[in-house]
């Protein structure tokens, strides 16, 4: 079925079956590889993207959902990385494998678009669908701490 | 030994120890003599490791696989060292499997203190090299001469000269044997904290995992395999399958001999991701079920528990453990028991192969290359040398990408339908097919005297044997228990028997083989001895070790351990962590300690349990001695990551076994530690400057037996069943 996709802010046409989820739209038919497959039933949130401002795990969301609404990847949070989340990511030195990481800061990045200065349980329970097996756990709240303190709230 | 001569022969000698071995390599001469001379040009590259451009570009290249331990930081740092340059002015790149680097795998944290020495000398080679030439430009006295920050200077006249001008004249100079490696104590990059070296990249979703590999003209695969281990596939229907819009093939994996290698399944194949996934779920498949249809938990449990009943292989026997328990003045007894465990790395396993007439050419997750490229090799009769194999980033391996499978499926495939293809595995696929931490109890009995001094101590495993799975020529008992390991040698009278137990669930290397288990059973069963001699658990262990000596340890990280070391850890981690002080009521702390793989570990778990079950853990306490440390950075993930992995299978980890087959499929039945679980860890890191030892397991076998001791000083319940059920904190 075609239809158009809204990705990072430039429209896409896609020929897809519309039950596809949009996971695998982004990977396989736009070459967005920064969200990960992981388990396929929102349940580890390393699929994590952001729809028109929420959190949506795209391993379950089917793609014919999401032709009205603005999606925003990792690759579209910002042109070069420079998001204060990214670079408190950097800072922090968070990633151990990296893979769920891009999951983690979408899931931040949505925490602090609502929620500015948000306590530590706060972050706690934003991140809370988004597993680690590394464990980075400790650095990651470091790093959302730190964007919050450099403004990072604000952007 | 050249490419070329690594044959098929030696292909399957590696195979048989990789069937488990905590060295899985092939074995090359490993030393400066390997290191051969790449050819001069717009480049000096004195041996493979290190590229200096006439541009200055500095580039040092990561042999190893990087599955998130840190490795593609840490080993360029130690070249970049001795090479005297800015770590700022790096480059690094991940390395392809290539003979010329020695061997490339990510098993038993050697990655660090085995190359050590030879990517110190990788780097001292260019940097001497370097100096010469500027010595010779100058006409200077070479003496005269010292590296710096990516120049050459001349100490009398103040002269220098950058890397980027001496690149021509060094790549005509002989490659010295013998150079001077630097002083530790003049180490400007080893020991201060670099971040990881791929971060930008991870945090801009650019870095390239293997499930992220687009080859042109590749077609995307999933595949179907029995729930019951072992079975094969009868027959199929794929006419549905094959309606579906997408699908391209269908196509059978015949199982290899060693169920390591390949399992049976059927395979489909699609122009998409979810067009495979679509056609597979169409899939109607009939199994040949096989042996092991009737397995389950409670049966392997029951078989356990009769094995430990049993004599079994005794593998140590000091002194008359029999009589000395009939004599002693109190004797404990107690049985532990640990599940099956799955690896669960965050990125599936996954593998993009494409096969042609006269090559092939690999990308993927893994943990040994060299395996992925002898699976190749057998699987398309190409010599190793026509197959390429590119190590991605890897989202996570804790031994599971020990096992190249992934690599067999998708290079059968490639083969079959004569394009690339990308196999990837689903969550219930990496689940349900896994080669599982052994499940296994452990039947622990000691005599205490009437100072309550142990005279005896016995121990009797019986597990699901990963080397018997894996058929290999090494003994089942093969890192599931450790002879030598404390408090063996320390008590008089003791005995360690061991039983593999008949059963078909796949077994493999997960992080801490072995250890994971045994350090849950010893220290917690120290810990017994300890209450029940009214001692304080940390005074009994530090009293046990006694004057500090070299004991002998015939296992990974041998031959010697020093208690010593092991002793300062445990005292450390009493002293961090208050132990002794005043806590509140329905609160404890607990502390474990191991030996592994070179290094000595003491943890403090602190614990609330509420009245209700309610498990909190307050904070853990770590103190490490792993010799020098190269990533100060990388050693703390490390050592969090393998408190916080721990902790998951502690609280959590269990694959349960019914009709056959494991049971969980997803993260719902097989919960991890998330974010909300994750308590406070303060890590202590000993001044050494021994040699240095890897950090990648050895911190996650000592966080159950803290957390269990913790728990018991808490409560008063003693857990002796991994994961720590709710009902056993009730009341």
């Amino acid at each position: 079925m075609k239809m158009t996709l809204t990705v990072n802010g430039a429209r896409h046409a896609i020929d897809v079956d519309p039950s596809t989820p949009l996971l695998w739209v982004l990977r396989d038919a736009l070459g967005l590889t920064g969200a990960k497959y992981g388990c396929g039933k929102a349940l580890c949130g390393s699929c994590t993207v952001d729809l028109d401002g929420n959190v949506v795990r795209s391993c379950v969301t089917p793609v014919s959902a999401v032709v009205y609404g603005r999606v925003t990847t990792i690759e579209g949070l910002s042109a070069d990385g420079s998001h204060p989340l990214q670079r408190a990511w950097v800072e922090e030195d968070v990633s151990q494998c990296g893979y769920c990481q891009t999951g983690q800061i979408m899931a931040a990045a949505a925490l602090l678009a609502r929620n500015p200065e948000p306590s530590d349980a706060e972050i706690d329970a934003a991140l809370s669908g988004n597993l680690c097996r590394c464990g980075t756990y400790l650095r990651i709240r470091r790093a959302i701490r730190r964007a919050v303190a450099e403004g990072g709230a604000r952007r | 030994m050249s490419q070329s001569q690594m044959n098929r022969r030696q292909f399957l000698t590696v195979s048989a120890a990789a069937g488990g071995g905590m060295v899985i390599a092939i074995t090359v001469p490993f030393d400066a003599a390997t290191l051969l001379a790449a050819e001069p040009a717009e480049t000096f590259a004195p041996n493979v490791y290190v590229t200096i451009g006439t541009d200055g570009a500095v580039t040092i290249m990561a042999k190893n696989p990087e599955i998130g331990q840190g490795v593609k930081t840490a080993l360029p740092m130690i070249v970049a060292e001795e090479l005297e340059v800015d770590w700022e002015d790096v480059r690094v790149e991940q390395a392809d499997l290539d003979l010329r680097f020695g061997p490339q795998y990510a098993g038993g944290s050697t990655g660090v203190t085995t190359n050590w020495d030879a990517l110190r000398r990788a780097g001292a080679t260019a940097r001497e090299m370097l100096i010469t030439a500027a010595a010779a430009a100058w006409g200077a006295d070479r003496t005269a001469c010292f590296a710096r920050s990516g120049a050459v200077h001349h100490r009398p006249s103040g002269r220098s000269l950058p890397y980027r001008d001496l690149v021509d004249a060094a790549a005509r100079l002989p490659v010295p044997e013998d150079v001077p490696l630097k002083d530790p104590g003049a180490f400007r990059i080893v020991g201060t904290p670099r971040r990881n070296v791929d971060a930008e990249r991870i945090v801009t979703g650019s870095e390239r995992f293997g499930c992220d590999v687009k080859v042109p003209g590749m077609r995307h695969a999933v595949i179907e395999k029995s729930p019951v281990f072992g079975a094969r596939v009868r027959r199929f229907d794929d006419a549905r399958a094959r309606a579906v819009p997408g699908v391209l093939d269908v196509i059978e994996i015949p199982p290899m001999d060693n169920p390591t290698h390949r399992v049976s399944g059927v395979a489909v194949v699609a122009d998409s991701t979810w067009a495979a996934m679509r056609g597979r779920e169409a899939l109607v498949v009939e199994w040949e079920e096989g042996p092991h249809k009737n397995e389950s938990s409670q049966g392997l449990r029951e078989q356990f528990d009769r094995l430990t009943r049993e004599r079994g292989k005794v593998l140590r026997d000091d002194g008359d453990v029999d009589a000395a328990i009939a004599a002693a003045e109190r004797a404990l007894e107690a049985v532990y028991e640990v599940p099956f465990l799955a690896h669960a790395p965050m990125e599936p396993m996954n593998c993009v192969a494409d096969v042609r007439a006269d090559r092939c050419e690999i990308w993927g997750p893994m943990q040994t290359p060299g395996r992925a490229r002898g699976l190749a090799a057998a699987i398309t009769g190409l010599s190793p040398e026509k197959i390429a194999v590119h190590m991605m980033r890897a989202g996570g391996g804790f031994g599971r990408r020990l096992m190249a499978d992934n690599a067999a499926e998708a290079v059968t495939l490639s083969r079959a339908v004569g394009a690339p293809v990308q196999v990837v595995w689903t969550r219930e696929d990496d689940l349900r097919h896994d080669y599982y931490r052994p499940a296994g109890f452990h039947r622990v009995r000691a005599g205490l005297d009437a100072e309550g001094n142990i005279v005896a101590w016995h121990v009797h495993t019986a597990t699901a044997s990963r080397y018997r799975f894996a058929g290999s020529d090494e003994p089942p008992e093969s890192t599931e228990v450790f002879p030598d390991a404390f408090p063996a040698g320390f008590v008089p009278n003791f005995r360690l028997a061991y039983s593999p137990a008949d059963t078909g669930v796949p077994t493999g290397a997960w992080r801490g083989p072995g250890k994971n288990a045994n350090t849950f059973v010893d220290e917690c069963f120290l810990d017994e001895i300890a209450h029940a001699a009214r001692a304080d658990p940390v005074a009994l262990r530090l009293r046990l070790l006694g004057a500090p000596r070299e004991m002998p340890y015939r296992d990974h990280g041998g031959p010697t351990y020093h208690t010593g070391r092991l002793k300062r850890v445990i005292e450390l981690a009493a002293e961090k962590s208050g132990w002794g002080s005043a806590l509140p009521a329905r609160r404890g702390r607990g502390i474990a300690a191991l030996f592994m793989f070179g290094a000595y570990v003491a943890e403090v778990a602190e614990v609330t349990v509420e009245e209700g079950g309610a498990l909190r853990v307050d904070r853990v306490v770590a103190v490490v001695d792993c010799g020098t440390v190269v990533n100060p950075l990388g050693a703390r993930a490390q050592i969090e990551g393998g408190i916080l992995h721990g902790l998951s299978a502690t609280l959590h980890g269990e694959v349960t076994i019914a009709g056959g087959g494991a049971v969980p499929g997803n993260f719902d039945a097989y919960p991890l530690l998330r974010i909300t679980e994750a308590p406070p860890i303060e890590i202590h890191l000993v001044e050494s400057t021994a040699h240095p030892q890897g950090l990648g397991e050895m911190t996650l076998p000592a966080i159950a037996p803290a957390l269990g001791n913790a728990i018991f000083a808490a409560t008063g319940k003693r857990i002796r069943r991994l994961p720590i059920r709710p009902e056993d904190l009730r009341g």
